[in-house]
């Protein structure tokens, strides 16, 4: 049997659970900042460190962003929200425990619909809760010591876990993805995968096709890629199914993706299997959250990817495939809107953010925060289009310069002398000249070698350097070759 | 409830808290009576009452979303038994093989 014949017959069943950090200046506990990547332990307060006689204080900023993602996925908030200490022993963690949440969770069940081949899904959303982040270990620096930097301890984390309702690793990709969307948008995490910001430990197991029963599912824990969670959810698809297939049985285990590899293997040993011992938090009295600020953030919530992609649509005239693209970050979104606002022809605006700007992007490994090109760079470029004072080489041609120098639109256009020519005089006379040059094509195009036209557009240009107005070159050729 | 020995090396371990032999059943005993404690307060019909999850019946107090720069990073680093180069260092643990 082929490996394709036995995948027939199976189901992959999965659920993720995503961790969030969420961007609040100060942890969750403590007013230490979050920074990225600064001196080990520079951000670390005695709090953080778990020293004796300290007390969480809990960042009412932290709540506000948990409550903000409930309502965009219309999950029930909880007027009672509970911590709970969740008991193990790592360096990393220097209380002992990490304060998270068991029962009563501040984010109920809830929901978001996913498209995946061009059919859409909802996927459940179990809950959502608050707690803090641990530091991090670094075990290749020394030979016999481990080296803690606790800088992360305290980071708030909004961990959100969905029902097992995905069915392949592509599912639990758009899963993912509409879950940054919503993060950043809603402005609550940065959503940067390589800096940790977001990570996703994915549930997996397999069933025959029309079982409803679930199989004994394992653990793919700290994936940080949209990549790698496409790739290890496939891997641990297929290692699950050889094993059923040969009549074994799947352990109920955490396993580590290593991407080097492209494998998953078993990471904690049964005999010390983990017992959290949860309990109450006894240092942070129950957290109440009244109806009435849950409706004020409700009600102010921001655009959420979806309605924005339909407004795109109506608002600018702009297909549903646009403004997918053009939503698919906040970033995006927001640079496109920006330029929309202050252009005529935004449908011209968006093909060229969708084509040659993002492909400068792209080239450059560059997210659209991080453009060499600003907003009103390009609003005067688009202008200048606009009003024809440039065509559109011309324009690509700006629109590399605009990234490799420290020129303006303006200035470039004049340094590199690509002024459009649309003036029907100047063309004309220019026409007149290259007719008279090239008799001989002159008369074979009167005698009916038509394709000569292509050459006389080719020799105008050329002679204007690319900077006649290809429209109306066109016209006048086509009247003084009929005379 | 009886405390077994497995019960007990299970709860030294998580607590990484080492029970000497000769304590071992005065230590045993000591849970024991804990436990036959909480099977008292089982008795207890609790049907109609709430469950809670503090003694205190108050609202949590929130803190403002402000940093301050108060971190003595040195300071703290001189109560670890070892440390180098502003990192705390533990006995080496390695998760995964």
């Amino acid at each position: 049997m082929s490996e394709k014949d036995e995948y027939k017959n199976w189901e992959s069943v999965i659920g993720l659970e995503i961790h969030v950090q969420l961007s609040t200046k100060s942890k969750i506990f403590s007013n230490s900042p979050t920074k990225f990547g600064i001196e080990q332990n520079s951000q670390a307060s005695i709090i953080d460190l778990g020293l004796p006689g300290v007390l969480p204080v809990l960042n009412k900023k932290a709540i506000e962003m948990a409550v903000k993602f409930g309502c965009s996925i219309n999950a029930e908030i909880a007027n009672t929200a509970i911590f709970a200490r969740k008991n193990y022993f790592y360096p990393d963690l220097p209380k002992g425990y990490q304060i998270s949440q068991l029962d009563d969770p501040i984010v109920g069940q809830g929901s978001v619909e996913i498209e995946c081949d061009e059919e859409k899904k909802l996927i459940g959303i179990t809950r959502a809760h608050l707690e803090e982040d641990a530091g991090k270990s670094i075990h290749d620096k020394y030979d016999s010591s481990s080296a803690i930097d606790l800088n992360r301890a305290g980071t708030p984390l909004l961990e959100i876990v969905s029902e097992p309702d995905l069915r392949s690793a592509k599912e639990a990709v758009a899963y993912l993805k509409k879950i940054h969307s919503i993060v950043t948008f809603l402005d609550i995490s940065d959503g940067n995968m390589s800096q940790g910001s977001m990570r996703c430990d994915a549930n997996v197991s397999i069933r025959k096709k029309g079982e409803t029963e679930y199989g004994f599912r394992t653990e793919i824990k700290n994936i940080n890629s949209f990549k790698f969670v496409e790739k290890a959810i496939n891997f641990e698809i297929s290692r699950q199914i050889k094993i059923k297939e040969t009549n074994n049985e799947i352990e109920q285990e955490t396993r580590l993706y290593d991407s080097q590899k492209n494998e998953t293997r078993s990471m904690r040993s049964k005999e010390h299997a983990n017992d959290y011992r949860y309990f109450p938090e006894p240092d942070l009295i129950p957290l109440q959250i009244s109806n009435e600020y849950i409706e004020n953030i409700r009600k102010s919530l921001p655009e959420l990817p979806e309605q924005k992609i339909s407004r795109f649509c109506s608002e600018y005239g702009l297909s549903i495939y646009e403004s997918e693209i053009l939503n698919s970050s906040k970033g995006m979104s927001n640079f496109f809107e920006k330029v929309a606002i202050s252009v005529k022809d935004v449908k011209t605006a968006a093909k060229w953010i969708l084509g040659d700007f993002s492909a400068i992007l792209n080239k450059n490994n560059c997210l659209v925060e991080d453009s060499l090109i600003s907003s009103s760079d390009l609003i005067d470029l688009l202008n200048c289009l606009n009003e024809n004072k440039i065509s559109d080489p011309a324009a690509k041609k700006v629109l590399e310069i605009l990234w490799n120098e420290d020129l303006k639109v303006k200035e470039i256009i004049e340094k590199e002398n690509l002024k459009q020519i649309s003036n029907e005089d100047d063309i004309s006379r220019i026409i007149s000249e290259v007719i008279s040059k090239n008799p001989k094509q002159l008369e074979q195009f009167k005698k009916g070698k038509e394709k000569l036209f292509g050459f006389f557009v080719g020799q105008v240009m050329k002679t204007t350097q690319g900077s006649a107005d290809p429209k109306v070159v066109n016209k006048i050729l086509k009247e003084k070759l009929s005379q | 409830m009886k405390i077994s020995e497995d019960t007990l090396k299970n709860i030294s371990l998580l607590s990484k808290l080492e029970i000497e032999k000769t304590m071992k059943e005065k230590i045993s005993k000591e849970l024991e009576s804990i436990l036959l404690m909480v099977d008292q307060m089982n008795e207890v019909n609790t049907d109609k009452v709430k469950p809670m999850s503090h003694p205190l019946n108050e609202a949590q107090n929130l803190r403002e979303d402000v940093i301050a720069e108060d971190i003595e990073r040195d300071e703290y680093l001189k109560n670890a038994p070892q440390s180098d180069e502003g990192y705390y260092l533990s006995p080496k643990v390695i998760d995964q093989k």
